[in-house]
């Protein structure tokens, strides 16, 4: 049994923890329906002011369409490169496999900032031309780690007799691949394509360097904002993302459901 | 059938054997390959920070240009003024106060949430699932509006009357602070949640009935049991507050000027490149040995692992 | 030549010899049994001809076509697997058809073999059921319809009723001979129990460390074992040492002079060391003294006591060892510590080469069956 008491004070630091977590976000989102241009909290009264503003205001809708084209095409990269990448891991043997697999997590020890840097040096001295591609390929490469280690870890959980079955039945190595790895894997590429979505969607302090007046991401407008004026309107943007970066892994999530039902 | 017959077909057959192997091992050997994601690593990280290594031996011009010769003036700039070191400092300083105040506010809701089995459980959990897809950005913009002059602590401070004036709590070190923190949790919540939520109840209760106390039998079973959790959390809050760079600069004073955000300064404002180069050498080096000394005491891919949830 | 024939078939690992040297030949039509105790190489060999892992050296030749070198989708053999491998996210039809598919057979002809074959296992109706709503034996036989499905010209069968209880085991290996009885396909069927080795294989191979020890007719197998491990491996028996005499009356004459009168095996010369094997169920266990010639006072050690059967541990001075025996649990019980009589009819009495096995019985064993006796 729990000990009441202790269990007591385990759940009072558990909610203050909670809101001090959700309460931030909350203001956002009330903060965004006030009419007030320079927002009262409680608001005094509640409108869409502001969401038509927004919505006519070419900055943002620019960012978020630079931030969703960035963030789809990781995402579609990620799950591509950490599923190959994952599937020779776990089904290969080849020396210094250890030391390789740190090699490829180092994306997620190396600082951002240091990303940050050390591609643009790089990209400018091979004369390669800003571009969104830039943001392209090193979201992906901030997001492979944590694709390829999803993808992996349900590689680990894989009955390989099934391929063997499969094999045994008439399919070459491809078809078995086609009709047997892939589908079985499939959620746990989903999860890996749908994180490196919402990574490269929120990363900001390498992005910074790599963006220029067209390919600006919605992390570096509301950061821009924040730190010179904010306008009411980045409540919005804030609110719209909140909204975005909660409902799309959540409808992801149902389609996985829908998908494992009747294949774990 | 003649021989010979039999014989050229049995050849054609195995070459046609051998054919096909050859061709679909090629086909296969691609969706095998690990090495697409280590080129990907080598080319877009490794590649530029060997680059890196270089410009810091280089000097910066007039305006943006980089003159290429070989020099230490970098190095020396950050030996000889204390400015740099101090910033470096603070910065691993902030890492650590950061971390020893997110490992028991962590630990306690990773741990609520692990021992709580009821029907909210997957709610709670939920809610701090989804601090990991809001942008970093968001979260701590947040904290303008609630902690600036005119934000919702101040409005309600100078309603109930307890304060005159607004405080200042915006643009100061507890208000870096507490954004840090805050946005950092749920990295070591759920990798303690994760390492709770499968130690058996009964292994606890065990414990209990050959007579450890509460706890007794948290120190003896449940934190050794959620140890690599706590490791990877551990990993991830001191990486992410020392190279922190949203919190100090949005709620930060003028005094928590922090490694990240020089870095940015002086690459993207002063164009000095090459310096950079040599701070982001020497901040690298630095987190680099804390790694080291981190997999002396833990196994460094099982900690990244728990931040894969 | 024969259907399928298996040649100095020898499969390493690193340092370990998983399968050495094993020749085998198989009939169209038979069933076959390979028993052995786990590692003994039994699954690799199946995997081998599979085509599931490639031997380190020999050939595997199915109806005169050599399959060494041909990957496992081109060897139209069917398997079962220990866990079935029923693909978790394709109904029982999509898994029954997939083997026709692979072969570009049109739907219909699926539906068509698909409904045959869940008429054949009994699973009328279970079309798009998927594995996970199956019980584990209905699992196992759409494992087994799947391997059957594309009419393969042999089936492998890799332990596939262990993991089921003991009820649906014994269910399932009446329902696996029906099957294999009616479709006529060649089956390998690998297992550890003995039980199901001897009463299900037309043929039985007793493997041990990589090595074949015996192929025969399982009755064959079961009286004129090949090998002291044979012997010891099917059946619950007690070893005793000892070297065989022809001169008079045949006997056994164990180290400590005792004598066992034994019946003269083929292949057998005076003066071989032997070892004996006294089957549980053949030493009759009495109170008193019978007239008998093989019989041995003792004294029941332990009493293992199992309802219509009861199991004595017998240590008999005279032979210098401890029997196990069987008794009938219905009748008068012994307890511990009581004096009793063994007795054992000399043909009842196995005994084989005291070290391994008896003459090349690797090769002889697969001419050898009941009839020829």
């Amino acid at each position: 049994m729990k000990s009441e008491w202790n269990w007591r004070a385990i759940k009072g630091m558990s909610l203050l923890i909670y809101l001090s977590m959700l309460i931030p976000l909350a203001v956002i989102v009330i903060n965004s329906f006030n009419p007030q241009r320079i927002a009262g909290f409680p608001p005094e009264s509640l409108s869409l002011h502001w969401y038509g503003e927004f919505f006519n205001n070419e900055l943002f809708i620019d960012a978020v369409v630079v931030s969703i084209k960035v963030g789809i095409a990781s995402a579609l990269l990620c799950g591509a490169i950490g599923t190959v990448t994952a599937m020779g891991f776990v089904r290969k043997q080849f020396p210094i496999k250890n030391a390789l697999v740190i090699v490829l997590l180092t994306p997620m020890l190396v600082p951002p900032v240091i990303i940050g840097v050390a591609a643009t040096v790089f990209f400018v001295e091979i004369g390669w031309n800003r571009s969104i591609w830039w943001i392209v390929v090193m979201h992906t490469l901030i997001a492979l780690p944590y694709a390829f280690l999803i993808v992996r870890s349900r590689l680990f959980l894989f009955n390989t007799t099934l391929e063997d079955a499969a094999m045994t039945l008439g399919a070459d190595r491809l078809t078995t691949f086609r009709e047997v790895t892939f589908p079985i894997i499939s959620p746990a590429i989903l999860t890996a394509m749908v994180l490196a979505f919402v990574i490269s969607f929120g990363e900001f302090t390498a992005t910074q360097f790599w963006v220029h007046r067209e390919t600006t991401t919605v992390p570096i407008v509301i950061y821009s904002m924040a730190r010179t004026l904010i306008t009411p309107e980045v409540n919005v943007l804030a609110t719209l993302v909140l909204v975005v970066t909660i409902v799309v892994p959540l409808v992801a999530l149902v389609i996985q459901q829908r998908l494992s039902v009747n294949r774990t | 059938m003649s021989s010979t017959n039999l014989n050229r077909d049995s050849i054609q057959d195995a070459f046609l054997a051998t054919k096909t192997r050859l061709m679909e091992n090629r086909r296969v050997r691609f969706l095998l390959s690990p090495g697409l994601g280590l080129v990907w690593t080598l080319v877009f990280l490794l590649i530029p920070l060997t680059i890196i290594v270089a410009f810091s031996f280089f000097r910066s011009g007039d305006g943006t240009t980089i003159i290429y010769e070989l020099t230490f003036e970098n190095y020396l700039r950050f030996i000889d003024g204390t400015v740099y070191q101090r910033i470096i400092v603070r910065s691993f300083g902030i890492g650590v106060l950061t971390t020893l105040i997110v490992l028991p506010l962590g630990y306690t809701l990773g741990y609520f949430i692990g021992r709580s089995k009821s029907k909210w459980t997957p709610i709670l959990l939920g809610l701090v699932v989804v601090q990991f897809w809001v942008p970093l950005v968001i979260r701590t913009y947040a904290w303008i509006t609630i902690l600036g002059r005119e934000g919702v602590v101040n409005n309600f401070l100078m309603w109930t009357g307890l304060v005159a004036e607004p405080l200042q709590l915006l643009y100061t070190t507890h208000g870096m602070l507490l954004g840090l923190i805050v946005s950092i949790l749920p990295f070591m919540v759920l990798p303690v949640y994760a390492s709770v939520s499968t130690i058996d109840e009964e292994i606890i209760q065990a414990a209990k009935t050959m007579g450890a106390s509460d706890i007794r039998a948290f120190v003896e079973v449940t934190l050794p049991l959620t140890w690599p959790g706590v490791v990877s959390g551990i990993l991830f809050t001191f990486i992410l507050s020392a190279g922190a760079f949203i919190a100090p600069e949005l709620l930060g004073g003028s005094s928590d000027r922090l490694i990240a955000p020089v870095i940015a300064t002086v690459f993207m404002q002063d164009f000095n490149w090459p310096f950079a180069a040599a701070l982001s050498l020497i901040y690298v080096l630095l987190i680099g040995l804390v790694l080291y000394l981190f997999t002396r005491k833990a196994d460094l891919e099982e900690a990244l692992e728990g931040a894969s949830l | 030549m024969s259907f399928l024939e298996i040649n100095s078939l020898r499969k390493v690992f690193g340092d370990t010899v998983a399968v050495d040297d094993v020749s085998l030949t198989v009939e169209e039509g038979d069933f076959i049994t390979v028993v052995g105790p786990s590692g003994c190489g039994k699954t690799t060999t199946l995997l081998n001809v599979a085509g599931l892992q490639a031997p380190t050296s020999g050939s595997i030749e199915l109806k005169g076509r050599d399959l060494t070198d041909l990957p496992a989708y081109k060897r139209d053999i069917g398997v079962v697997f220990q866990d079935y491998a029923l693909f978790p996210h394709k109904t029982v039809a999509e898994n029954i058809a997939f083997g026709l598919k692979m072969r570009g057979e049109s739907q219909s002809k699926r539906d068509e073999v698909v409904e045959e074959m869940l008429s054949m296992i009994d699973l009328e109706g279970y079309e798009d059921v998927y594995p996970h709503q199956c019980s584990g034996g209905e699992q196992q036989r759409v494992a087994v319809a799947r391997a059957l499905a594309f009419d393969p010209d042999l089936v492998l069968m890799d332990e596939p009723l262990s993991n089921l209880d003991k009820k649906l085991r014994q269910s399932l290996r009446t329902e696996l001979k029906r099957i294999q009885r009616e479709t006529g396909v060649t089956t390998i069927y690998v297992t550890h129990n003995q039980t199901e080795a001897l009463s299900m294989g037309d043929k039985i191979a007793v493997m041990n460390n990589g090595n074949l020890e015996q192929f025969a007719d399982p009755k064959l197998a079961y009286e004129k074992p090949a090998s002291p491990f044979v012997a010891n491996f099917l059946g619950q028996s007690s070893r005793i040492d000892g070297t065989l005499r022809t001169d008079s009356a045949p006997h056994v004459q164990l180290e400590n002079g005792a004598i066992l009168e034994v019946d003269v095996r083929e292949g057998f010369d005076d003066g071989d060391a032997v070892a004996v094997f006294l089957r549980n169920e053949l030493v009759s266990v009495t109170e008193n003294q019978p007239a008998d010639v093989n019989a041995f006072t003792g004294r029941v050690a332990e009493v293992d006591y199992q309802g219509r059967d009861v199991i004595y541990y017998v240590t008999v001075p005279d032979l210098d060892v401890t029997v196990q025996v069987s008794g009938d649990g219905r009748g008068t019980v012994y307890e511990a510590g009581k004096k009793v009589w063994l007795s054992i009819a000399p043909e009842d009495v196995i005994y084989t080469a005291s070290e391994g096995r008896t003459g090349d019985q690797k090769h002889a064993a697969v001419q050898t069956s009941v009839g020829a006796q």
